[in-house]
């Protein structure tokens, strides 16, 4: 019993340690700025919205913020190898538009859209290739932990439609999901050290 | 790599411009600005979804022209195809004379030169094509997020004149494709959003070189 208190008393004051040393460092700094450029590649499973299957994406994007709350960025997704018996065989889509941020500190849950192009080939018919105009609407969450790097998690919502394909179906929508570790750097000088702000 | 550093290049030049003040000479004339939306055509023999890219240069404070590039495709039945280019400009008129307000409406009419093309998906040879001129009108309104930044929605009818071109499926399942001669007029609702960002007064270089 007395061993038990030692052991919870311990995992308070670790606890309590690490809370308010991470409330003090987002008081102390915030990162989210204009002028601050952010890019993360990652690995990303996909859903296909019409029909059963499951994707994996080479997923990455750029960012750069306009204001604190607004930013332009560019989003790339590379389709992995897929099996013959999957509807996609190849797939690669380019992205940019706008996002909105809405900042707590250095936390940041975020919205945007994008209009793009996506070239896509379908194990239905290999012979056919396809460059298709496509959109995207992303939300999701990132977390400004240095100066230099974030964590970041995304939902995507994209639209894709392959048109050549003889009596087939070509909706190719996915939903994406995105977790992973980003580099950000702040490209305006007078940002660059947040404690003086 | 040669076009990611050209497009990494532009995106600095962009970014960069944000830091310095939009710099205006007496009146809103000149505002140059780039800009890339989505487009959606409604109510036509098919409807389709694209990509496109404007650029603005604005003339006065109500008057500014767009020019711009969409590139949209459509599905007929899983059966054929269509894919248009269009490619144009449009007058816009501002109901308001400020900068940037956060809700910018106005209305527009123009022109603008496109092609049509659509292929049987069972044989890539049995298409056709079309080249034709239209004009469309509507209206449109800017959300002005900061001085530079824009989202615009645009409601717009267009007119497409001269000859027309459809798919026909029949109910054997053969399909015809057939171009109508004459004058006919075919027409669709564009509904487009995008983004907008203003580059510069490209006026106010002028005024500088005035005031030296």
């Amino acid at each position: 019993m007395v061993r038990w208190k030692e052991k919870r008393k311990k995992i308070i004051g670790c606890v309590l340690f690490c809370m308010l040393s991470f409330a003090s460092f987002g008081q102390k700094e915030t990162y989210i700025n204009p002028g601050l450029l952010s890019a993360s590649a990652t690995l990303s499973p996909a859903i296909m919205l019409n029909r059963k299957e499951v994707n994996y994406y080479i997923s990455g994007f750029f960012e750069g913020k306009i204001t604190k709350h607004f930013s332009i960025r560019g989003d790339g997704y590379y389709l992995l190898g897929n099996a013959p018996t999957k509807f996609l065989k190849n797939k690669i889509s380019a992205f940019i538009g706008f996002q909105y941020g809405y900042p707590f500190g250095n936390l940041e849950l975020y919205t945007g859209l994008a209009p793009g192009f996506t070239y896509m080939q379908s194990n239905v018919n290999t012979a056919n290739k396809e460059f298709n105009p496509s959109v995207q609407l992303n939300a999701g969450v990132r977390y400004y932990v240095w100066k230099y790097f974030h964590f970041t998690a995304n939902f995507l919502y994209t639209h894709a439609q392959m048109h050549n394909l003889d009596r087939v179906n070509g909706m190719a929508d996915e939903l994406v999901f995105s977790v992973g570790l980003g580099f950000n750097f702040q490209a305006l000088k007078k940002y660059r050290n947040p404690e003086s702000n | 790599m040669r076009y990611f550093a050209v497009i990494a290049f532009c995106w600095l030049t962009a970014f960069g411009s944000h830091a310095q003040p939009l710099n205006i000479k007496k009146n809103q004339g000149g505002l140059f600005s780039l800009g890339v939306r989505s487009t959606s055509s409604f109510f036509g023999d098919v409807n389709s979804f694209g990509f496109g890219g404007q650029m603005r240069l604005q003339f006065a404070d109500r008057l500014n022209t767009e020019w711009f590039a969409d590139f949209t495709r459509g599905n007929i039945q899983h059966r054929a195809n269509r894919t248009d280019y269009h490619i144009g400009w449009s007058v816009m008129y501002y109901l308001t004379k400020k900068l940037a307000p956060a809700v910018k409406p106005y209305i527009l009419a123009g022109h603008c030169f496109d092609r049509t093309v659509i292929v049987d998906n069972s044989n890539k040879s049995h298409q056709i094509v079309k080249n034709s001129s239209a004009i469309q009108a509507g209206a449109g309104v800017h959300f002005n997020l900061t001085e530079r930044l824009d989202i615009t929605l645009i409601a717009q009818y267009m007119f497409h004149l001269g000859k027309d071109v459809h798919a026909h499926i029949h109910d054997d399942g053969e399909l015809d494709l057939s171009m109508h001669k004459g004058t006919g007029i075919e027409g669709h609702l564009l509904l487009n959003v995008g983004i907008n960002y203003k580059i510069a007064d490209l006026w106010y270089g002028g005024k500088k070189k005035e005031r030296k």
